[in-house]
């Protein structure tokens, strides 16, 4: 097998608190081939947009601090790049999408500006030639009249229309890998499903690869190849996409997949509960001696609040967890 | 086509209509122009030359010959406040334009290195504990009466207001998504600070500094009037009416005209200002009403 465009090696990275070190990131690894789509899954606080950001190295230090691990993209460490290597591939061979649309662009600079600058900046082109690349850039990611829109303001137009420029934006050089951190988060259900398949079809057109970072199980299973569950810092659980939803091994995991609401209750005439994953995340101030979840675990024992599960292949299909009864809670599911 | 065309027409009774909803802007441009014509067509208007001594017409009260009178040498009082419209009109230019510019670089230093930060806003903390007026005092003290000694001196005096407004702005604004999306899109630091800090900053400054020239005119014209500003060979407000001030009960009008001139334009800087605020940034209008 090839080297995959990004390989994520026992990434650790902390955050210097005046409370003490969070330890927000813990031992992550994971990789993406190119054209492949991974999610990561989580609830909040559990290090997955930590984990996106610094992979263009955006974390504010201080506080963050890389404290170990290797990212090596297209065979280059980015740990150790100067800072104006690291400008040369930001916006270029990684593009990046945000949450929030509405603070995402500027508010004071027109649309094309912003869609021009990092094109610009990555490529030898004309202001001409580059507004012309960039209206059918618009056009691409399905917005109306891009002509006019060039000319308009961040405050003109829609959360919706906003995401898509943004993802113009991240796409406009066309990169070997987007970072996509909870793009849908911000925006109603109907247009998360257009914005989700913009980011879908522009991946498949350019054969970009595409780290999504979300919380939404329904969202993984519409669009990513495989799937990273992170809690705690750690990676719980990796596996392709099918696989997990079809087994998931990590009680966490199934926690997550219980917890999603369900349009038809169980019992007809009864209203069902939603389900829930009792207690709450663990305080990543203090170090966690054995599983961060066995707290919150019905099957946890003994051995899993003395000894941290290590990430296990499972099987043989490529599907990897961290946790000592894996085998058991299998066969209960 | 035929879409494009209402387009292009309703933007702009939308900018008309915020001048009319902003009427202090309007009364306050149109004071301000006037004081600034004032200003640039001193030698036209003024009447008589405004150093000029007449010892038989001392303190004579208005007339047709001497519109606002004369004071104690028999200067012509109009003429003279003509000419220190000048002095008021660049102190408050000059003042505004400096501390804005040297606080927004130093503002902008102290909020992106927290080393320089640590120690210039110790020293901008010191100079705010000192009043703005007895610091200028204090500065003119040390060196001999002149216009840009006076300028100098309320600029020391106003910057650590603008380094602290400038600093803040800048700390909102480093957090800022947009400057982050920036950065992952390759953007230098140089980037990030002239087309997306800078550009964001500018409201609130351009707002403070035109609260800046309303005081720094104030400031002159006490240090005139204490004998710490400009020479008194050159008429200012400050200096007419420290002249007048003995004289105050026999002829009120060498202190009158000039009181009354200051407190127009600072009323009218004031206003531009508020009515700028409300404009630039509607948020913080409606909160403070």
């Amino acid at each position: 097998m090839s080297e995959p465009l990004l390989r994520v090696d026992k990434l650790r990275v902390r955050f210097d608190t005046p409370e003490g070190v969070v330890h927000a990131v813990d031992d992550v690894s994971f990789q993406v081939g190119a054209g492949e789509t991974l999610a990561i899954v989580g609830e909040s606080g559990c290090g997955k947009s930590v984990t996106a950001l610094s992979i263009l190295r955006l974390l504010p230090s201080p506080p963050a601090r890389l404290a170990g691990g290797s990212i090596r993209f297209q065979d280059q460490e980015l740990t150790t790049l100067s800072a104006s290597a690291m400008r040369r591939i930001r916006g270029d061979r990684i593009g990046m999408v945000f949450q929030e649309p509405m603070t995402s662009l500027n508010p004071v600079l027109t649309i094309g500006r912003q869609l021009t600058e990092g094109l610009l900046r990555h490529r030898p082109l004309s202001r001409a030639a580059a507004r012309s690349h960039v209206t059918a850039l618009l056009e691409r990611v399905q917005i109306p009249d891009p002509a006019r829109r060039l000319e308009q303001y961040p405050h003109e137009l829609s959360g919706g229309m906003r995401q898509r420029v943004m993802i113009a934006i991240a796409m406009a050089c066309k990169p070997s890998l987007l970072i996509a951190d909870e793009p849908t988060t911000a925006l109603d259900v109907t247009i998360q499903a257009q914005v989700l398949d913009l980011i879908g079809e522009l991946r498949d057109e350019m054969g970009t690869a595409v780290v999504l970072v979300t919380h939404d199980l329904g969202v993984v299973g519409d669009v990513a190849d495989r799937v990273i569950v992170m809690y705690a810092g750690r990676v719980v659980e990796d596996a392709a996409v099918d696989d997990l939803f079809d087994h998931p091994l990590h009680p966490y995991t199934q926690g997550l997949f219980a917890a999603r609401p369900h349009l038809v209750p169980a019992a007809a005439g009864q209203r069902a509960r939603l389900a829930e994953i009792p207690g709450i995340v663990p305080s990543l101030r203090s170090g966690i001696t054995g599983c961060a979840f066995a707290p919150r675990c019905a099957a946890a024992t003994a051995r899993c609040r003395t000894e941290a599960p290590v990430l296990r292949p499972h099987g043989t299909s490529g599907h990897s967890v961290a946790c000592h009864h894996a085998a058991i809670t299998r066969q209960a599911s | 086509m035929a879409i494009a065309v209402p387009v292009k027409e309703d933007t702009r009774p939308a900018r008309r209509s915020a001048l009319r909803r902003h009427p202090t802007v309007v009364i306050g441009l149109v004071i301000l122009i006037a004081v600034g014509l004032m200003a640039i067509a001193a030698p036209w208007l003024a009447t008589l030359d405004p150093t000029a001594l007449s010892p038989a017409k001392r303190l004579r009260p208005p007339s047709a010959e001497f519109w606002f009178g004369t004071d104690m040498m028999g200067r012509d009082v109009w003429s003279r406040t003509v000419y220190g419209a000048r002095v008021s009109v660049i102190t408050g230019l000059s003042v505004a334009a400096l501390a804005t510019t040297v606080g927004m670089v130093l503002g902008l230093l102290a909020g992106f290195d927290r080393t320089i930060d640590a120690i210039l806003m110790r020293i901008m903390d010191g100079l705010m504990a000192i009043p703005a007026i007895l610091l200028a005092i204090a500065l003119m003290a040390l060196t001999r009466a002149s216009l840009s000694n006076v300028i100098i001196a309320i600029v020391v005096a106003e910057v650590p207001r603008v380094v602290r407004l400038a600093r803040g702005v800048v700390l909102t604004l480093r957090d800022a998504t947009f400057v982050e999306a920036a950065t992952a899109s390759g953007t230098g630091f140089f980037g990030l600070l002239f087309r997306h800090i800078l550009p964001n900053a500018v409201a609130p400054l351009v707002v403070q500094s035109t609260y800046i020239a309303a005081s720094a005119m104030i400031t002159e014209a006490i240090l005139s009037f204490i004998g710490a500003g400009v020479p008194s060979s050159t008429p200012s407000w400050g200096n007419i009416m420290a002249e007048g001030r003995t004289v105050f009960q026999i002829a009120p009008q060498l202190v009158l005209f000039p009181g009354l001139c200051l407190s127009a334009t600072v009323l009218a800087v004031n206003m531009l200002g508020d009515g700028l605020r409300d404009m630039l940034d509607p948020r913080l209008a409606r909160r403070v009403k």
